[in-house]
């Protein structure tokens, strides 16, 4: 156990010393002069080899060595080169590398090819593998093949699959490895880790030709266990001493407030009742916030790592990109700051891949305004083109011509975040798979928040991200559907009311009322979750929110109420179901599921097409 | 020596060893989860948690009939998940290398050995495939 | 100019000597033989005598020659022209004649002119009078034949009075009867009050022995059910002894559980466990048997209580039986006592009635007697009508002759013919 626990600590320490050293990096690509800088990158790299030589980590000790006589050398000569500013960054990649080995309990890679001076694969791939969401969508296909029994020499008719499979994409993983089958490992069964532009038919259509296969199964990806080892990867979180003597303090005061409360009980004085619970209440809506405290990050946690993303960037594709960030020091809650990695990639990285031709500027500015919290990514390129998205949602079908014509230019941009959409003719490493801006914003939403989208041609543009402070607490409204308690946070409903059977009309096949001159469809919250009709009412509870970039109006038997939650994330096998993510425990004992509309009707929408 | 707790699902007789399971939980009141397969009875607001509650018999194919009143919370290791029973019979104490029958394993029905004990065939459940068997329901259903 | 006749005349006179003289004196002048003289002045004095006197007797004859006309026009009765004289320089006394002729017949038609309207408003009034007198005729024919109804009617009226009398007669005689019947009534229910106060009292004797019966039986139930009450309570503490040992069987197994997870650690906290979970389970048991033995007792103690309200039930018919028994003698009393009042009631109130069909009686007589009244009325009335029918017809006859006057009127002054004024007057 104790082992375990240092590793933690290891792990968290060596983590922040390789950010610094990013961060240092890329401050002395501009400077590369600094001596502070440098002396400052020798100090840290000093620590990881100390606290890795001191945990028995081998070879993350001799990187780390390494890496110090480079250093030395550069403190020597007062400066640091691109070049060598390349490569140390690629050392720091591959310590990220040994720092994951190490978490998932797996023996230490080899640095030995990299000491003597072969660079490795670039960083980007290693980065992609810290943050692998990207790599947990459609494109990342598991295959499991069975030969039939009969079939003679199977380890040749294997390889020749493997050659097949190469053709559709890219293998990342196979089991039993090809070397292994060259060297004459037996198996009927082959499991292949596919990266695909292909779909599942399409893949399956063309390997039913070899009759020799008996079997073509897609396997549902283990992502259970990849998620849950994500989810370890920040477990520890620095807390101050003040907020610590604050707890302390709490609990002295709680101790207190319980003799006092135990005393009246006993002698059934109602009012020293009555009075220590009132404290009580005080006490624990205290101990609330400070809890809260704890689980809050500065944003600098995400947006630290984006310089190194820039530049390497920038390095790729040969543009010049100032990347300037203000109001890092705004502080998040956790979750909301683990989420957000990927999104705030993404646009960066949208911005530069597309936005920005040659030279430009990419900000990222956060600021909070009342209880929500806005962080804006902007750019000087070539903004977005909205003829280019309305002729492409023409392509895909995504509207009608009419709508084409009378679309505003602000619901226009957000159809950039429709899955599978993209205007890039070209697909390139990083972006352009139209797949990230959906992902973007679901994200967001996810949170109980908005993106928002604005450009103009020419001058750049600008994609805001409107998120509310906390995550864990919640305001929802609370309302029930056949007998269950579902909730929907505050942020997401835009109006609540209550309308007579008498009001609704028919368009099309979709029941509709007229609210503020607009249309507004109607579903029935019921048949969404296939429970079963309910009665007929005289007046029907309606809840208007947006999904899927449309305004509904979601019919409900009944509008309990507005009550601030703390919202859990559902445990397994929950979490695989659509239409719920989270949930909450009442006051009363209730439980209150978190509803999720999209996915929910996503799935409808498919059901109907 | 190690430590049992039977229960029976339909006519038949299973167990889960001691370490498995972390309550045992009376009258609890399980809120539906709608748009959750069958299987899933819901959930229940357990020590600040929502814990799913799987209706045991169902799941393994047995008929749908009158549930016990008390519910097996199964440890962390394996939850939070809780299991809902016919009927739940008193602590067996014995020593599982004597007395096991079989070791086999059966994946349908998510038992991971049998036993004899004085007569009496017990299955022992293998809660790593009922968790993997639960997933792929969710999976297939939600998914 | 006026000159009188006379003057005319001795005008004429005065020329013809005039002339006379004026010959003499003339025709000495002329140189004429005055043989001749006295010859030319008397041809001259007589051819101007005479031509003066033709043409005075002319002019004279001629007017008296319209004068004449005149009346003998005005005897045919021709009003119509004026007398109109030649007109002459020297008017005289025939003018006045003239001018009274023409009086005489402006007035004549005048006269007549009135006369006539006069005769014919006689006659549209003589007309419209008989037309009048026929409608009072025809009137008073209605009156007489209505009085003569009022008079048959007076004569039916009589009748009836006659016969509402007799019947109020009768009813006056029946309510006496009723008055000695509810006398009758009167007395019986006197007695029939005294029978059923007397058996009231002893009702009330009997009821107050059953109810001592009863509630000493009641005692008892009391009794019974205070016991089964008990038995109850036992029975639910009972059942909260056995919760108890179940939530504490239960304790005991996730206490085992928990043991089992702490390993050996747990191995002590297991074995307590364990005997806490024995403990829990032969307290269920013991709670079982009380139970059981509450069942029993329970059972017992229900038969008794049922052969309890056995009793109370039989005890209770009873006392419903004498409590009818009793409500109905008080009932009767009530009734007797009732037909009493309403005997009583009734004597008023045929007295009250007797004194109204007297009443009526009288009030028939006087209506009787005003019938008669009105028959004689009547009767004078026809009488009257009669006279005024006679003398309608008299009226009528009257204004007959008299059209007839007026007509024979009309027909003689006809004669007169009032020319072109005429027209003008009669319409």
């Amino acid at each position: 156990m104790d082992i375990a626990k240092y590793r933690e600590m290891f792990l968290t320490e060596a983590a922040e010393h390789l950010q610094n050293m990013v961060s240092l990096l890329v401050e002395l690509e501009a400077a590369p002069e600094d001596r502070n800088g440098i002396a400052a990158l020798f100090r840290e790299a000093h620590s990881i080899k100390g606290m890795a030589a001191t945990m028995s980590y081998s070879a993350t000790a001799q990187l780390a060595h390494h890496l110090e006589d480079q250093l030395d050398n550069c403190r020597s000569l007062g400066q640091i080169s691109s070049t060598q500013i390349d490569y140390l960054l690629a050392a720091v990649d591959l310590l990220e590398g040994l720092l994951q080995d190490i978490r998932q309990q797996l023996p230490e890679r080899s640095v030995e090819a990299f000491i003597q001076g072969e660079i490795p694969h670039q960083g980007l791939e290693l980065l992609e593998s810290v943050s692998c969401s990207e790599d947990l969508d459609n494109s990342n296909l598991l295959i499991h093949l069975r030969l039939e029994e009969t079939v003679a020499a199977p380890g040749p008719r294997l390889l020749v699959l493997l050659k097949k499979l190469e053709e559709f994409g890219r293998l990342l993983e196979t089991i039993p490895a090809e070397e292994n089958i060259l060297q004459g490992e037996i198996s009927r069964t082959l499991e292949v880790r596919l990266k695909t532009d292909l779909s599942q038919e399409q893949i399956f259509t063309r390997l039913q030709k070899y009759s020799e296969l008996a079997e073509i199964t897609f396997p549902p990806e283990q992502i259970v266990e990849k998620q849950r080892k994500q989810q370890a990867v920040t477990t520890t979180v620095r807390v101050g001493t003040d907020l610590l003597d604050h707890f302390i303090n709490l609990t002295g005061e709680l101790i207190t407030n319980r003799y006092c409360l135990q005393t009246a009980a006993a002698e059934r004085n109602w009012s020293g009742l009555n009075e220590g619970l009132g404290q009580l209440a005080r006490l624990v809506k205290n101990l609330h916030h400070q809890v809260l405290q704890v689980r809050m990050m500065p944003l600098a946690t995400v947006t630290d790592r984006l310089p190194r993303t820039v530049r390497d960037l920038c390095r790729s594709s040969g543009k010049e990109v100032e990347f300037v960030v203000d109001g890092a020091s705004i502080e998040l809650d956790r979750a909301i700051i683990e989420a957000l990695t990927d999104p705030l990639t993404h646009m960066v990285r949208n911005a530069i891949d597309h936005g920005i031709e040659q030279q430009g500027r990419v900000r990222i500015k956060a600021w909070r305004e009342r209880d929500q919290v806005l962080i804006q990514i902007s750019d000087n390129g070539r903004g977005i083109d909205p003829e280019k998205i309305r002729q492409r949602a023409l392509q895909c079908g995504l509207l009608s011509p009419v709508q084409a014509e009378n679309i505003r230019d602000y619901d226009l941009y957000q159809l950039i975040c429709h899955p599978g959409f993209s205007t890039v003719e070209e697909i390139t490493e990083t972006s352009g798979r139209g797949v990230g801006m959906d992902v973007v914003k679901t994200a967001v939403e996810r949170l109980g928040g908005i993106l928002m989208i604005d450009s103009v041609a020419g001058e750049g543009s600008r994609m805001t991200m409107k998120l509310p402070l906390s995550v864990a607490i919640v305001r929802m409204l609370l309302i029930e559907s056949a007998g269950s308690l579902l909730g929907l946070p505050i942020t997401r409903v835009l109006q609540t009311l209550e309308v007579s059977p008498a009001e609704v009309r028919t368009s099309g096949k979709q029941l509709v009322i007229t609210l503020q001159g607009e249309l507004l469809p109607l579903l029935s919250l019921r048949k969404i979750l296939r429970q079963p009709k309910g009665q007929v009412k005289k007046l029907l509870s309606l809840v208007v929110t947006e999904v899927l970039g449309r305004k509904i109006g979601l019919v409900v038997d009944r509008l309990v109420g507005q009550q601030e939650v703390f919202v859990q994330g559902l445990p397994a096998p929950f979490d695989r179901l659509r239409g719920n993510n989270g949930g909450a425990i009442l006051g009363d004992g209730r439980i209150m599921f978190l509803l999720d509309l999209q996915p929910l009707l996503e799935k409808r929408r498919k059901k109907e097409a | 020596m190690n430590q049992l707790l039977p229960f029976k699902l339909g006519t038949e007789v299973y167990a889960l060893e001691l370490p498995e399971i972390q309550e045992v939980v009376e009258n609890p009141q399980i809120h539906d989860l709608p748009g959750a397969p069958e299987t899933l009875a819901g959930a229940i607001a357990f020590h600040g948690r929502i814990v799913p509650v799987v209706d045991l018999p169902l799941l393994l194919g047995f008929p749908a009939g009158n549930r016990f009143d008390r519910l097996i919370v199964l440890s962390d290791r394996h939850g939070p998940m809780a299991l809902w029973i016919d009927q739940m019979c008193p602590i067996m104490t014995l020593n599982l290398s004597h007395e096991t029958l079989s070791q086999s394993s059966s994946e349908a029905d998510c038992i991971r050995g049998v036993l004899n004990c004085r007569g009496e065939i017990i299955s022992l459940l293998d809660l790593d495939q009922l968790q993997a068997k639960l997933e792929q329901l969710c999976a297939e259903n939600g998914g | 100019m006026r000159v009188e006749i006379s003057y005319k005349f001795i005008v004429g006179f005065i020329v013809v000597v005039a002339s006379v003289v004026l010959l003499n004196i003339l025709v000495p002048r002329m140189q004429i033989p005055e043989w001749t003289h006295q010859w030319i002045t008397i041809v001259g004095a007589l051819l101007v005598g005479l031509i003066l006197g033709w043409i005075f007797s002319k002019a004279i004859t001629a007017n008296f020659g319209i004068l004449t006309a005149g009346a003998e026009r005005l005897s045919d009765g021709d009003l119509s022209r004026k007398v109109r004289l030649r007109t002459g320089l020297f008017s005289d006394e025939t003018e006045d004649l003239t001018n009274s002729l023409n009086q005489v017949f402006d007035s004549l038609r005048n006269l007549v002119g009135q006369i006539r309207n006069s005769s014919l408003n006689v006659n549209q009034s003589s007309l419209a009078l008989a037309a009048t007198a026929e409608e009072m005729t025809a009137t008073s024919h209605e009156v007489a034949g209505s009085i003569e109804q009022i008079s048959r009617g007076a004569e039916t009226q009589a009748e009836m009075v006659e016969r509402v009398s007799k019947v109020v007669k009768e009813i006056a005689l029946g309510i006496e009867l009723i008055a000695s019947s509810a006398d009758k009534l009167s007395t019986s229910a006197e007695e029939t009050t005294m029978t059923a106060r007397q058996g009231e009292q002893m009702a009330i004797t009997a009821l107050d022995n059953m109810k001592q019966v009863l509630g000493q039986i009641e005692g008892n139930g009391q009794l019974t059910v205070s016991f089964s009450e008990q038995v109850q309570k036992i029975g639910t503490i009972t059942d909260v002894i056995t919760n108890i040992a179940q939530k504490t069987n239960l304790l005991a197994l996730n206490a085992t559980i928990e043991a089992a997870r702490a390993g050996e650690y747990g191995h002590g906290f297991a074995v307590v466990a364990e005997e806490v979970s024995k403990l829990a389970d032969s307290t269920s048991e013991s709670a079982g048997e009380i139970t059981r033995l509450i069942e029993n007792t329970r059972e017992q103690s229900h038969k008794v209580y049922q052969s309890m309200l056995e009793s109370i039930k039989s005890v209770d018919a009873g006392r419903e039986a004498i409590d009818i028994a009793g409500n109905s003698f008080t009932a009767l009393i009530d009734k007797a006592e009732t037909a009493q009042l309403k005997a009583v009631g009734i004597t008023e109130l045929t007295q009250k009635q007797l004194g109204g069909a007297q009443s009526i009686v009288e009030a028939i007589e006087a209506i009787a007697r005003v019938a008669e009244d009105n028959a004689a009325s009547t009767e004078e009335a026809s009488a009257a009508t009669e006279e005024q029918s006679a003398s309608m017809e008299e009226m009528t006859f009257a204004s007959q002759r008299l059209s007839t006057l007026a007509d024979e009127l009309l027909t003689s002054v006809s004669r007169f013919n009032l020319g072109a004024e005429q027209t003008t007057s009669e319409t």
